[in-house]
């Protein structure tokens, strides 16, 4: 196809605008509200593209693959005019109702039909409509290759990355042989914008469509009849503002001195709690 | 990358100068592009709200059947303030609430919005969230545009980037450097209330709006300042214009918003309206001695950008001029690429034609009005003073009154007014 020996594929979804975010009656997202790029999957791409500028852009190409309706489009333009080079959508109404483990076996398998030998997929930590942070994994799993989530910082070494993963408290770092899948925090990088050349790129550029039968599934195994997970039931949960207390005082002084005393107040209480336990 | 040349004219800036411009070169079958910082496109722009005349009937015979507008402006009511007193004039102009309307109240997130979407589906392509760095210019010709450091080649760009255009500071194209002095700062909130609250409150009829301007008297010092009032659909765009210049140490522009907002008249009038947005923009002054060079070789200003805004403290219109300016600058702009010329020469044309609308005739005519508009002693004495006066001449305490004349005569001495000076101040009204 070319002569660019680097292939990244970038796993990208589309989410509702989380003021617009609504559920249908049968449970599900409703994907008809205002939508943008999941926020995960922008600093998965940014990684892409950083990593691109690393390797050289003449060396270097950037697929973006995402699944869902039509106007997922949008996002998938938004990539390429931010400096992707091809996109790949996946949609078909025998989808509707994936749960991750289908999703991942829909993406996976759309992933080895293309036949591109990826030398690295990214993806978003998760997705801020569903919040499983499952899809990457099995991805990776789906595809025989390594993976590590929650990576906010990656060293390119030729033919493995050293990476950075964040835990609770600390962090990992991992030599990764690659192909891999990495699932990218929102502390990895800052997303650039999009930029004119790639935007005047992108108005032409064709984004490809794949159906299921394309991909050599069958209605059985993708959507809500491939998917083991059942909604049970989808309840709206709401809560009032957390406790919030407000400085008030005449001047600034006041109110900084009130904020010093208060938090001095919790420090010294949490320290009587360790005493204690 | 020199040689691509996707468009024949860039413009850049989604407001209505740049929108307008466009839709009129796509209709006219130009190749051209609309670029905007905000994405959504637009949604960095900012006004009062009151979108006054029909310039845009050069671009659709019936635009505000189709465009997002709020109200039709029937009443205009002028008023000044001080800390707990209020005095309005107010005027109801019945045909003002049938065709041919004379204003209306738009809210720009949606009509901005709007706009550019016309300018799209007559063909212009859209570029939204992209900043262009400056001009393109080579031996004194702009050449295209520069984005992200990358080079676009064009025959003509048009700059409609708005107050205090970065566009042409950063391609070093103003003849003298902008000046804190040459803007004010506008800030808004839009307010929401329940349409019949809003008809009931304002004596409207349904689609019919009032604009309010005040101007702000006795706050410290010198401080110039003015508020306005418009009223929506279902809500009210409430806002002060303030001279910053005039701002002393400590005080803020919104602590001036918030003397407004706390006025008992406004108070009344936003009573119960849920704040729901809050902007702030630049507004320039206008005016001929702060506006850059219109033209020049490959490229022309409109809108905001140029300074095209224009006040006289009785009215206040910038959306009007900037749709004008830009529909006259593409105007010759297609003129240009049709016959293949975009020499200063030939693009001057577009200032003579502005000249020959109320754009340039306004600012030409009222060059003098800040005299009048931002002596600061119209906001920290004249206006305390008439309402103390006022209040003094219409109160009924069961004595005896005084003479209009023989009140007045004492209320200047006491509020240690010099009659002569406020006798050249109010001369000034000749400016108006």
């Amino acid at each position: 196809m070319s002569n660019k020996t680097f292939k990244i594929a970038v796993l990208i979804k589309q989410v509702p605008i989380p003021s617009k975010m609504r559920a249908t009656k049968e449970g599900l997202m409703d994907r008809s509200v205002a939508s943008m790029m999941n926020p995960y999957c922008k600093h998965a791409l940014e990684a892409a593209l950083e990593l691109k500028d690393t390797i050289g852009e003449e060396k270097t190409e950037i697929w973006v693959i995402s699944m869902g309706p039509p106007n997922f489009e949008q996002s998938l333009r938004e990539a390429l005019s931010m400096g992707a080079d091809h996109a790949i959508l996946l949609s078909d109404r025998k989808l509707a109702g994936s749960d991750t483990y289908a999703t991942a076996k829909a993406l996976g398998t759309l992933i080895q039909k293309l036949g591109v030998n990826f030398n690295i997929v990214f993806a978003g930590l998760q997705t801020i409509d569903g919040d499983t942070a499952h899809v990457g994994p099995q991805v990776a799993e789906r595809l025989g290759i390594p993976h590590v989530s929650y990576v906010e910082k990656i060293d390119f070494k030729g033919d493995h990355v050293v990476v950075r993963r964040i835990l609770e408290g600390g962090n990992i770092t991992y030599k990764v042989p690659l192909p891999a899948l990495l699932t990218i925090t929102n502390t990895a990088n800052k997303p650039r914008g999009p930029r004119l050349k790639y935007a005047i790129r992108a108005k032409n550029e064709e984004i490809k469509v794949y159906s299921v039968d394309d991909i050599g599934l069958t209605a059985e195994e993708v959507g809500s009849a491939g998917s083991p997970t059942l909604v049970y039931r989808v309840k709206n949960v709401t809560h009032d503002r957390p406790p919030c207390q407000f400085m008030e005082g005449e001047t600034v002084e006041d109110k900084v001195n009130m904020l010093a005393e208060k938090l001095r107040e919790l420090v010294e209480a949490s320290k009587a709690e360790a005493v204690e336990a | 990358m020199e040689d691509v040349s996707d468009y024949d004219v860039y413009v850049i800036g989604g407001g209505p100068a740049g929108s307008s411009a466009a839709w009129y070169l796509a209709d006219q079958g130009i190749n051209v592009a609309l670029i905007d910082r905000g994405k959504p496109i637009g949604s960095k722009n900012v006004s009062g709200g009151v979108l006054w005349g029909h310039d845009l009937k050069v671009l659709d015979e019936e635009w505000w059947k189709k465009a997002p507008i709020e109200r039709a402006i029937i009443s205009k009511k002028i008023g000044l303030l001080t800390e707990d007193k209020a005095m309005l004039f107010d005027w109801d102009f019945e045909e003002w609430g049938h065709e041919p309307y004379v204003g209306f109240s738009i809210l720009r997130a949606k009509f901005d919005r709007w706009l550019a979407k016309r300018a799209q589906e007559a063909g212009a392509d859209i570029y939204e969230g992209i900043a262009v760095d400056k001009l393109w210019i080579e031996k004194g010709e702009v050449k295209g545009i520069v984005q992200a450091g990358d080079k676009f080649k064009s025959k003509a760009v048009i700059v409609a980037d708005g107050a205090n255009s970065r566009i042409l500071i950063n391609s070093g194209l103003l003849t003298k450097p902008f000046s804190q002095n040459d803007f004010y700062l506008g800030i808004k909130e839009v307010l929401t209330l329940p349409e019949e609250t809003i008809e009931e409150r304002f004596g409207l009829n349904s689609e019919e709006g009032t604009a309010f301007e005040f101007i702000l008297g006795g706050l410290p010092k010198n401080i110039v300042a003015g508020g306005f009032l418009y009223t929506n659909k279902r809500s009210l765009s409430l806002g002060v214009v303030v001279d910053l210049d005039t701002l002393p140490l400590g005080i803020h522009s919104y602590d001036v918003f918030e003397y407004y907002k706390q006025h008992p008249k406004i108070k009344r009038l936003i009573k119960d309206a849920k704040e729901e947005e809050y902007a702030a923009h630049f507004v320039p002054k206008g005016g001929l001695h702060m506006m850059p060079p219109l033209f020049g070789n490959g490229y022309v200003v409109v809108g905001d950008a140029a300074a095209l805004c224009f006040s006289n403290g009785l009215v206040i219109n910038g959306n009007g001029p900037a749709i004008r300016s830009g529909i006259e600058a593409a105007k010759v702009v297609s003129e240009a690429i049709k016959i293949g010329d975009t020499s200063s020469k030939f693009l001057s044309k577009y200032a003579t034609s502005l000249k020959s609308t109320y754009v340039l005739e306004n600012l030409i005519r009222f060059k003098n009005v800040e005299k009048f508009k931002d002596n600061p002693r119209i906001y920290s004495t004249y206006t305390p003073f008439i309402l103390n006066f006022s209040e003094k001449l219409l109160r009924e305490e069961n004595k005896p009154r005084e003479h209009l004349v023989k009140l007045l005569k004492q209320e200047l001495k006491e509020a240690g007014i010099n009659s002569i000076k406020a006798a050249i101040d109010l001369s000034g009204v000749r400016y108006l």
